[in-house]
């Protein structure tokens, strides 16, 4: 096997600058336990790689066969701070992480895969797969027509301008999907809001849970959708002409607006699920 | 209420039973209500477990669904406490894994409590002993995400004791320990600086 290594050991405060060829099948892993890694993207089959470490850091970039790996290390062995500010090919697949970090990513085309404790992650534009999770820092997804997986501990999780199936879920903080174009969707909290708003599709299955939260889907008129109901102390609200078709028992029923195309279904143990039109601008 | 085929539809629905007793028991599900009901509730069941997006990722082996479908096929007072038994089991599957290594397991509709009790018990030893790596505003933040897990779990509690039956509140309770478990599972693998 091909293994070509790069190894700089950077100084305190000097900067690593270095560029890195590689083939369009090469994943960029980049591991950091505490700083920035700000990902952009360019049209050569080459990775850039600046890094600002700090407390005596020393940068490595090895390229292993189908893996560009970059992390950092300290002589004591603790914790490496770096800020990262990488360039890479459009379409590379990148894995990310994984303490203390705030992660951009920048309209990459490939996969993102980045994992968090704290700090936040940010993936703005682009297009492709992309999984993110996070303890306690929040995830947000701006402007990118993708697939998005995401889960958060503690953390609040925002989707705005997004097109594609969309999975995701914070156990104790808001999820917010602003203007999500989807056909398959699902949001879930514990004791967060859900609030979702986009069009709903007639082929579109959309699931929109919280325990003790409230639940809320805005949608552009004329809504079109059954949706399943289900809530304990809960209450059902909408100002929008609905039919009514009761289950097995109070709190369980089915809201049919319009032709009833997309299935959708909203339950909040506790809290209010509301159906609003979006009015128009 | 107990007959000779209630412990034989789990057998049924894995295609187990030769076919002569699977078309006595054809037979017999159209006289018995009791049967029917409790066939329909394993296909359900499985159903659920396998749709689940958390445990899709480490679903039961094929060992424990058959340990599975015999706690609830067994004799006749899991048609008093089905719900109960499905509410823990949703939560097995996550429990298992954090056991693994494991010894083969034995589902009991007692036990099924005890081993997410066992499961979420180990946990919060670890993170106990482990809390000094978590900064003091994230172990704020955990407990107060704990705080409303358990809140939400008593709330299903008291709700399943006043209705036993109700779909709904089985599927939020065992949605609500597999939750648990997860944010403890998290909390752990951040406090041991191990991957999420």
């Amino acid at each position: 096997m091909l293994i070509a290594m790069l190894l700089v050991q950077a100084t305190q405060q000097a900067p690593f600058d270095t560029t890195i060829a590689v083939r369009p099948e090469t994943r960029l892993e980049v591991t950091a336990s505490a700083g920035t890694i700000d990902v952009k993207v360019w049209d050569r089959n080459a990775v850039r790689i600046v890094a600002r470490p700090e407390r005596g850091a020393q940068v490595q970039a090895v390229l292993d066969g189908a893996v560009l790996d970059v992390r950092a290390r300290t002589p004591t062995g603790g914790i490496d701070l770096v800020g990262y500010e990488i360039t890479v090919p459009r379409k590379m697949n990148l894995t990310l992480g994984r303490s203390d970090v705030d992660i951009t990513v920048h309209d990459t085309e490939g996969s993102v895969d980045a994992s968090i404790t704290s700090g936040k992650i940010v993936i703005e534009g682009g297009r492709g797969a992309v999984s993110l999770r996070s303890f306690e820092g929040p995830i947000e997804v701006r402007s990118a027509r993708a697939t998005v997986k995401a889960e958060s501990t503690i953390g609040r999780i925002t989707l705005s301008d997004v097109v594609g199936d969309v999975d995701v879920r914070s156990n104790s903080n808001h999820v917010t999907l602003e203007n999500v174009d989807s056909r398959n969707l699902r949001a879930t909290s514990i004791s967060g809001m859900v609030r979702f708003s986009g069009p709903l599709h007639p082929d579109g299955r959309y699931t929109l849970t919280s325990h003790s939260g409230s639940v809320f889907l805005k949608s552009p008129p004329p809504i079109n959708a059954s949706i399943d109901i289900a809530t304990v102390g809960g209450a059902f609200s909408s100002a929008i002409l609905h039919t009514v078709t009761y289950r097995t028992r109070k709190g369980i029923f089915i809201a049919r607006f319009g032709n009833g195309a997309a299935q959708v279904t909203m339950e909040s143990f506790m809290g209010g699920l509301v159906v609003e039109a979006i009015k128009p601008q | 209420m107990s007959d000779a085929w209630s412990d034989r539809l789990s057998e049924y629905l894995d295609g187990e039973l030769p076919p002569g007793e699977a078309r006595e028991l054809e037979l017999h599900l159209r006289d018995c209500a009791v049967c029917r009901h409790g066939l329909t509730e394993l296909k359900a069941l499985v159903a659920r477990l396998a749709a689940d997006p958390v445990l899709a990722a480490d679903q039961p082996t094929s060992q424990e669904w058959q340990a599975i479908r015999r706690a609830i096929s067994a004799p006749r007072r899991r048609w008093m406490i089905p719900s109960a038994i499905a509410a823990a089991l949703a939560g097995l599957a996550i429990a298992g894994a954090l056991l693994r290594p494991r010894e083969p397991l034995r589902v009991e509709a007692a036990a099924v409590p005890a081993v997410y009790d066992r499961a979420t018990g180990e946990l919060e030893a670890i993170l106990r002993d482990n809390k000094a790596q978590l900064r003091p505003e994230t172990v704020q933040a955990l407990e107060a995400s704990l705080a409303a897990i358990d809140s939400a779990i008593s709330q299903a509690e008291r709700a399943l004791a006043a209705d036993p039956a109700n779909d709904y509140v089985t599927r939020s309770m065992g949605q609500l320990r597999d939750a648990r478990l997860t944010v403890l599972r998290r909390a752990v693998a951040v406090a041991t600086g191990k991957e999420l």
